[in-house]
């Protein structure tokens, strides 16, 4: 069944970040699969639909996928010797490769016009986080027949499917970001199973892992992480007024705090530079959250972090050289993420180092105590409200998406 | 030899390529007549006279990889003394290296030229391995072969080899493969020119241990198994006594070649039995008889490990193991520094580096240095006599040459 429906996919908002990358994953399965069933590729029998209102980036879209494609080719090189043996005039890796990427590539079509989507078997969505503007453009592309993927992080599937009366033929099918490397999908279903079923199988097709969610705002990722956010601030707003620090040093040690005693990749407050305050700020309202007023009061100066178009790190909450933060209170660190990420035993090793932080009684052992009890009950609440099915359903969507080294479940181990 | 030949002023550049520090496949790298040039120089500048009576130079796919053929062209800019001299460029696969300096001594034992200078070269690092097998499968057949052959296609044919050595002797071989690995990169870390000089991974042999991944590469092999894609360039002189005198040079600076052992096997014909390098112990058998030597003779040794599985096969095909039972032997530690036959302290192709045209000349200079006792990883010689074999493609070109110090003469 899905080989059929992926005869024909569109991908609106195929130029932003997320939508190029997902782009790339269905073009990948889409020319494998037309290649296997076949024999042949760009046949035309398969028709990958990108929609963007910026036709300017259609061209670099275009020089971008033929390099990923590529990359996708080399590495599976081994696959597409053996799909292509019959064919006597493909002889040498870059002869098949060529091939490949050529006639992927004539799968592709571009387009401005959200409309022309209709008729489309798959339909994913990765435009703005705005109810109204998925909403009308739903409105717009709406068959009697499609199946409608959202990559919303954040806003209710429910919402969106009765607003633009999609009679449940839509799927939240929220990849994390980069889509490309990152193997987690978040799925959140609707009542119907057919789709939840094809959901599950193209999660599979595109060797990634899925983590059914309930339809509700932020599901488990953002669920776990903008409640998170609320606690660092909220620990802030202690030491500011407990502790009487500044609100730069207090947040410069709440952060360090989770990045070094709680190992993780980055500090709760660089992660949310990390993500862009705006795009924090507009999640956090999707999920009615309450608004800290530090968050306010930065994204209305406009200083919102994002990355630079090299890539490097803007300005947010804290000041950035390159991806480096500059402003640090050089708390002591055992292990790094980097390091444990490479040990077998790091949660042995993780375990120990907790306990200790546990134990001891200095500001930031406290700080950090604190936090990750806060996250514990974060998660316990997800599971309680049925919005993750288990505890290690939200450990693998921590692990996978937000490259934490340990879940929760480590957490309540350490009560055990 | 109808008359006496020696070898002298040997050079190798670094054999450059991923494993060493400097590598960043992002970054431009060395151009080939940067390192044309350097090796020259490191040649040249140990003669006292640089009068040279002619140039080989040797390369396996310059065409392919630098889209640059017409080499002799390229040895007056090395060797501004061999402008308008004869010069000629040389090809054969792998093996491209001993076939250079077999071309050498033709000229010399034919009385054309006294003072020949030799250089062998490869660039594969402008290259993905991808695409790079593409190139190196023209040293098998490739209109016939190159179809129905493995996208990793070199390491494939071994693989094949390794596979039915494994059925006929048993999986405890690939101990003696780890083993052969793990000896390449230990030698290689006492070469500073070496490709793997800064490998500091603590357990090489578990490495060398590391089971197939037959999805992402071939069965039988691991990447450990196999030499690397190299950029490299070698040089030295093959001189007559007359030659020796020309230039300046002393006895106890210069190789005699006492034996050569050259066999070339039918490219459209695969290999008999895969367990089995026929040309190469023919082209051994033919040395040693033209030195009168036996194996008991020869004090230091450079084979050719394009993959471990080679090594293991040669040992077989030169006689120091029975067959099937080279990995024991690797295994037994005979082919240590301080074994019963010292082999490839240079590190060998998996260690020192490969770039395929330059090995066989590689492979010379080191056993060079091993018995005028200047080697970086330099082994205590039991006797006077090296051999090196130089084999391109699956077995079918094939020079084995045995060389002797000169210092109790």
């Amino acid at each position: 069944m899905l080989n059929n429906l992926l005869k024909k996919v569109a991908v609106i908002g195929a130029a932003g970040k997320m939508g190029f990358q997902i782009a790339t994953l269905l073009l990948q399965e889409m020319a494998l699969t037309e290649l296997a069933t076949t024999g042949k590729i760009g046949s035309g029998a398969y028709y990958l639909l990108l929609i963007d209102v910026d036709q300017s980036k259609f061209f670099p879209l275009k020089k971008l996928l033929k390099k990923s494609i590529q990359k996708y080719a080399e590495k599976n090189i081994n696959i597409l010797r053996e799909k292509y043996a019959d064919n006597p005039l493909l002889i040498s890796n870059e002869e098949i490769i060529q091939a490949f990427v050529e006639g992927a590539l004539n799968s592709v079509y571009f387009e401005d016009d959200v409309v022309k989507a209709k008729g489309s078997h798959l339909i994913f969505e990765a435009i703005y986080e705005s109810v109204e503007e998925k909403v009308t453009l739903f409105k717009k592309v709406k068959s009697e027949k499609g199946f409608y993927f959202t990559n919303t992080s954040s806003i209710p599937i429910q919402e969106l499917n009765l607003q633009a009366h999609l009679e449940n033929r839509m799927i939240g099918f929220h990849f994390y970001n980069p889509p490309e490397v990152q193997k987690l999908v978040e799925l959140i279903p609707l009542k119907n199973e057919e789709l939840l079923k094809i959901a599950h199988e193209l999660v599979k097709r595109l060797n990634k892992i899925a983590v059914v969610a309930k339809d509700a705002p932020g599901f488990i990722g953002n669920g776990h992480f903008m409640r998170e956010c609320l606690f660092a601030f909220h620990q802030a707003d202690r030491l500011m007024k407990e502790e009487h620090f500044t609100f730069q040093d207090a947040i410069t040690l709440v952060d360090e705090v989770t990045q070094k005693l709680l190992f993780r990749p980055m500090g709760i407050f660089q992660l949310m530079d990390y993500v862009g305050l705006d795009i924090v700020l507009n999640v956090l309202t999707i999920m009615k959250l309450p608004l800290p007023v530090a968050l306010l009061y930065q994204t209305s100066q406009n200083v919102l972090g994002g990355q630079n178009p090299d890539g490097t790190q803007k300005k947010g909450f804290f000041s950035y050289e390159g991806h480096e933060k500059k402003e640090a209170r050089h708390l002591p660190i055992s292990f790094s993420w980097k390091t444990l990420s490479k040990m077998t035993n790091r949660e042995e090793v993780i375990k120990k180092e907790l306990q200790n932080t546990f134990r001891s009684d200095h500001l930031e052992s406290r700080l950090a105590k604190e936090f990750l009890i806060h996250s514990l009950e974060i998660a316990e609440n997800l599971v309680k409200e049925n919005v993750a099915h288990s505890l290690k359903d939200v450990d693998t969507v921590l692990k996978l998406g937000f490259f934490h080294l340990y879940g929760v479940s480590l957490i309540k181990d350490l009560y055990a | 030899m109808r008359k006496k030949l020696y070898v002298t002023a040997g050079f190798n550049t670094v054999y450059f390529g991923s494993g060493r520090k400097e590598f960043d496949p992002i970054k431009p790298m060395r151009t080939f007549d940067e390192y044309l040039k350097e090796t020259a120089l490191g040649t040249l500048s140990q003669l006292n006279s640089t009068d040279l009576d002619e140039g080989v130079i040797g390369s396996f796919m310059s065409g392919r990889f630098l889209k640059q053929a017409n080499l002799p062209g390229f040895l007056p800019f090395m060797c501004p003394n061999l402008l308008y001299k004869p010069c000629t460029a040389v090809e054969g696969a792998c093996g491209t290296g001993g076939r250079a300096i077999a071309t050498a001594m033709r000229a010399v034992l034919s009385d054309l030229s006294d003072s020949v200078f030799v250089t062998a070269f490869e660039m594969q690092n402008n290259m993905k391995a991808v695409y790079g097998a593409d190139v190196l499968a023209g040293a098998a057949y490739y209109q016939k072969e190159r179809k129905s052959g493995h996208a990793h296609f070199f390491p494939a044919l071994f693989s094949d080899r390794a596979k039915a050595y494994f059925a006929q002797y048993g999986v405890d071989a690939r101990k003696g493969m780890a083993k052969w690995f793990e000896q390449a990169i230990t030698s290689a870390r006492k070469n500073p020119k070496a490709q793997e000089y800064h490998n500091s991974i603590e357990d090489l042999f578990q490495l060398g241990m590391t089971d197939p991944n037959p999805k992402m590469f071939v069965e039988a092999l691991n990447l450990y198994d196999c030499s690397k894609v190299s950029d490299g360039a070698s040089s030295l002189i093959v001189v007559s006594e007359a030659g020796l005198q020309k230039l300046g040079l002393r006895k106890n600076e210069v190789v005699e070649i006492v034996g050569l052992g050259e066999a070339e096997g039918d490219i459209t014909v695969p290999p008999t039995d895969l367990t089995y390098l026929t040309t190469t112990a023919i082209a051994v058998q033919k040395a040693l008889q033209s030195a009168q030597l036996s194996l008991k003779d020869i004090g230091v040794l450079e084979i050719h490990d394009c993959f471990s599985i080679t090594a293991l096969l040669s040992l077989e095909a030169i006689g120091y193991a029975e067959k099937g039972k080279a990995w024991q032997f690797i295994l037994d530690g005979h082919t240590a520094k301080d074994g019963i036959i010292p082999t490839n302290l240079s590190g060998g192709l998996i260690g020192f580096g490969h770039p395929t045209g330059a090995s066989g000349v590689r492979q010379m200079v080191d056993l060079w240095e091993q018995l005028l006792h200047k080697a970086p990883h330099q082994a205590t010689l039991k006797s006077p006599y090296g051999m090196m074999i130089s084999m391109g493609g699956n077995d079918k070109t094939v020079t084995c040459m045995i060389v002797r110090s000169l210092e109790n003469c």
